[in-house]
């Protein structure tokens, strides 16, 4: 069964030799040699053309869809952007220089009856119609981004419409939805970034329903994942000072001020959302937080100074 | 379509190598080739002529990629049925000797790894590197980076047998 050939660093070898004789083991099960022998003997050769066309026109339509995804996907962050809730829940979104643009209706549905005429090589890709079941001229104005991530799914599935929908259902104190949407993400297979993401929906979650330790700790591995990056500071800042974690609201503090100046656009970003947030309840300060904010001030940069101000 | 396809004249062969060992992707290069060209065919019809052929041909390898894990994580997801036959995800056996029914949970699970992880796992398996050239080439001490190995094919191994083990418990030997 085992049959393993020294065929590439002896540490690497050593290593799946010992995990390998653990009863229950995954590794150097099948036969390495054939396999490694293709592997190291190619590198990308020319197609040729009748070999590949049928295999072509499937990777097309594949193509095409991700297109059409990725309309949706940009309708969806618009909605999100421009929701009186939903554009103060979606700053995980939203990055130093403003983020996404808004894309009107119009320019939408323009975009999806255009690639539904798409011809490319030959092949002509209708698909308008299954939109123009799905989505009418008139809908589109008005249907909700979980909608859309519903639709978004069936054309090319994958985690970013979980947690799109995930953002808005907590925007919409539908926390619990968020959460499980978030929640599916995290037990799949998420990409480095989408956990991030995940982790931040499920922060907003746990904010939203006055668990801000939670939330905090959710921060915090959002930033293992990543490293230290603005947002993720931002946010982690906001849940200490709420949470009256001294200890992180001065780590994060400190972060902030070494990795953005004073006038970037995130401090003002992230002042208008924490207002907004403080406004629709998903932050209550509790007297001590407030203590905290006051006494850590003067030890804060101006990034950490200005979301103090805004929370008080 | 076919005139981007026949004789490679983009010469998308060769930058697909190149991305695929620059970023650490163990993926089957002539899948990823496959999906690049429907990329660009699609995109150049979609969207003209680039002004910058090299840059802009990147981006479209770089999408196909990030496309094709994500397709992969999903089938993964729906435990989406895999032909035994596949070849698909041949790096994974050859690089791991995984069976091939496991190999596409093992390039899920692979390519959740850290960057830096694949890079290195991927510099030893298929670029045929020792870890002490790949240590030399980064500078890096050669002990830390045999405690990266340890933590990326464990973190795989973790990833990959929990799993099983999971659907083995539920009676699903598919």
């Amino acid at each position: 069964m085992v049959d393993v050939e020294q065929l590439v660093d002896p540490e690497l070898e050593g290593l799946l030799r010992e995990l390998a004789s653990r009863p229950r083991s995954v590794f150097l099960r099948s036969s390495r040699k054939d396999a490694m022998r293709v592997l190291r003997s190619r590198t990308t050769e020319p197609l040729s053309g009748m070999a590949v066309s049928d295999a072509l026109e499937r990777e097309l339509v594949t193509v095409h869809r991700a297109e059409l995804a990725e309309i949706l996907e940009a309708a969806c962050r618009t909605k999100l952007l421009e929701g009186e809730r939903e554009k103060f829940f979606n700053s995980p979104y939203v990055g130093p220089g403003g983020g996404y643009k808004s894309t009107p209706a119009g320019v939408t549905r323009a975009r999806l009856e255009r690639s539904g005429r798409m011809e490319v090589g030959g092949t002509q890709i209708r698909t308008v119609s299954f939109f123009g079941r799905a989505i009418p001229s008139d809908l589109l104005a008005t249907i909700t981004v979980p909608e859309l991530a519903a639709i978004g799914h069936r054309v090319q599935p994958r985690d970013t419409w979980r947690l799109l929908a995930a953002f808005s259902y907590n925007s919409n104190k539908l926390s619990g939805s968020g959460r499980v949407l978030a929640m599916a993400v995290m037990t799949g297979w998420p990409s480095a970034v989408d956990a991030i993401r995940a982790l931040e929906a499920l922060a907003l979650s746990e904010a939203t329903e006055g668990h801000v330790t939670r939330a905090l700790e959710y921060q915090e591995q959002a930033l293992a994942i990543r490293g230290p990056y603005p947002l993720g500071e931002v946010n982690r800042l906001r849940c200490a000072l709420v949470a009256v974690d001294e200890r992180r609201a001065i780590d994060a503090a400190s972060r902030l001020e070494e990795m953005i100046p004073p006038e970037h656009p995130l401090v003002a970003n992230s002042c208008a959302a924490t207002v907004g947030q403080r406004r629709m309840g998903v932050f209550e300060l509790s007297p001590n937080a407030v203590r905290l904010a006051l006494k850590l001030e003067s030890r804060m940069g101006e990034a950490a100074r200005e979301i103090s101000r805004a929370l008080h | 379509m076919l005139r981007i396809a026949d004789g490679d004249p983009l010469e998308i062969g060769p930058r697909i190598d190149a991305l695929l060992e620059e970023d650490g992707y163990l993926l089957a290069a002539d899948r990823v080739h496959l999906r690049t060209l429907a990329t660009v065919a699609y995109a150049a019809c979609a969207h003209g002529a680039p002004l910058e052929i090299g840059p802009w041909l990147r981006t479209r390898i770089s999408e196909s990629v990030e496309h094709l894990l994500a397709e992969d994580r999903e089938a993964e997801r729906s435990a989406d049925p895999l032909a035994a036959s596949s070849t698909r995800f041949e790096p994974m056996v050859a690089a791991f000797g995984v069976e091939p029914g496991l190999a596409r949970r093992a390039s899920v699970a692979f390519h959740s790894l850290p960057a830096a992880q694949r890079k290195l796992v991927r510099g030893l398996v298929q670029d045929g590197q020792s870890l002490a050239e790949i240590a030399a080439k980064l500078g890096r001490p050669l002990g830390e980076l045999r405690s990266e190995l340890r933590a990326a094919v464990e973190s795989l191994e973790r990833a990959v047998g929990t799993r099983l083990a999971e659907r083995l418990e539920g009676g699903d030997r598919g």
